[in-house]
């Protein structure tokens, strides 16, 4: 699937200042809309027009959103040659959602989430067979309207409260991150995976914080 | 969490003493169970000369190399990288390198968590592990936790929150733990040495 400027798309993209930052707030679907937005199991729930209130009309915006923004600076930061290489592989590759679990999660006696057993993902970039059938998948199990709201389930299968933004702004080490800016980064996290950047499994803080100094600032 | 590395390195060669335009080498990489993968393959010669190329079907060839061995590094710096030292090369001979790559682990994506991870090792002055330690906290929590038998204990506090605690163990004298969680220290690793005491 190919989101580049999806049917309606340029209307959610205004002429203000935020519209040319990674995750601004101006363009409507997220933080105003449907408090209980649908959430696909799959790819097969298209783009709605206008990029409203569904998931994948969220990640519409997100990635016209990243084409508007991307620099050569953020460009070189994500692996790509040069901003022309990071637009072109943005505009082919194929993003969407898949049901990566539920997200699982460790808690102190406190009730704390203090860390996440093995085999939780936000998303996955899948490299295919030599570049044929390279494909992102988001976790469409994690909340991208509001990821402070994310449902999970801790060691003892106790439903807890999974706040997403303040653990990414923690591991930045920024006061705080709203949900455009979140599955921004996310998506060109897994884009720099594309262009064979690579993290520790248990520890992608570093690679986040070298994004966001480059793609957000 | 440990992450096994493992290369397997294969040498073949190919010879055409004849030939003239012999290729130096053909470096292939693999993933565990045998599939060519996708990763950068740098061949730097001793001199210093750097030739970098992506895997393709069939291993990516390096043709014109000298005699004197050369370096192989396959994938990426931050993880599992695999480096090859000093693969000879002869002339007339084409060099076969097989390496097992397996950057899945590198691909694996999770969530972000505000909390911070202290390992904490326990040695004495000789830098042995010491048994039977233990660390009695008073912040975040006042609680007492023990060391496994090789002096190690791992932490997990919340975002925001000290650590702030004495570790004790028979026959040394107590040595203070004093950590914050912040960004900067989401993932710390640091020795506490222990003194024995004097009787």
């Amino acid at each position: 699937m190919n989101y580049y400027d999806p049917a309606g798309l340029e209307a959610c993209l205004g002429d203000g200042e935020d519209q040319y930052r990674f995750g601004g707030a101006g363009c409507g679907g997220y933080g105003n809309g449907d408090p209980t937005p649908e959430r696909p199991k799959s790819d097969s729930d298209r783009p709605s027009r206008g990029g409203g209130s569904s998931l994948i009309g969220l990640l519409s915006q997100s990635i016209a959103r990243l084409l508007k923004a991307m620099t050569e600076a953020c460009a070189e930061a994500i692996g790509a040659k040069n901003l022309d290489d990071a637009l072109k592989r943005l505009q082919k590759i194929n993003i969407g959602f898949s049901d990566q679990g539920e997200l699982k999660v460790e808690t102190d006696a406190h009730g704390n989430i203090t860390g996440v057993p093995p085999g939780q993902e936000l998303a996955h970039y899948f490299g295919g067979i030599f570049g044929i059938g390279k494909n992102i998948k988001l976790n469409n199990e994690v909340n991208w309207f509001d990821p402070n709201s994310t449902p999970a389930v801790d060691q003892n299968a106790k439903q807890v409260t999974y706040p997403l933004l303040t653990a990414e702004a923690f591991q930045l080490g920024i006061p705080s991150m709203n949900a455009g800016q979140f599955m921004d980064l996310t998506v060109l996290h897994e884009l720099a995976h594309g262009f064979k950047k690579r993290h520790p499994d248990d520890d992608s803080a570093e690679f986040d914080q070298n994004i966001w100094s480059h793609c957000f600032k | 969490m440990s992450t096994i590395v493992s290369f397997v390195l294969v040498l073949g060669l190919s010879t055409n003493l004849f030939a003239k335009d012999h290729c130096s080498l053909v470096v292939k990489a693999v993933d565990s169970e045998g599939r060519e993968v996708e990763a950068d393959v740098v061949v730097t010669e001793r001199d210093g000369r750097r030739i970098e190329r992506e895997n393709r079907p069939g291993g990516v060839k390096f043709c014109d190399l000298g005699i004197t061995p050369i370096t192989v590094t396959v994938g990426s710096p931050e993880c599992n990288q695999v480096v090859v030292r000093n693969v000879p090369l002869r002339w007339g001979e084409t060099r076969i390198v097989s390496v097992i790559y397996d950057d899945r682990p590198c691909l694996v994506d999770p969530p972000p968590v505000a909390a911070c991870q202290f390992l904490f090792r326990f040695i004495d002055t000789q830098h042995n592990f010491v048994k039977g330690v233990s660390l009695k906290t008073q912040t975040p929590y006042e609680e007492v936790h023990k060391a496994d038998d090789f002096g190690r204990l791992l932490m997990k506090i919340p975002a925001g929150q000290q650590l702030l605690g004495m570790a004790a163990a028979n026959g040394y004298g107590p040595a203070e733990v004093r950590v914050p969680c912040v960004t900067n220290n989401r993932k710390v690793e640091q020795y506490i040495t222990l003194t024995k005491s004097g009787r």
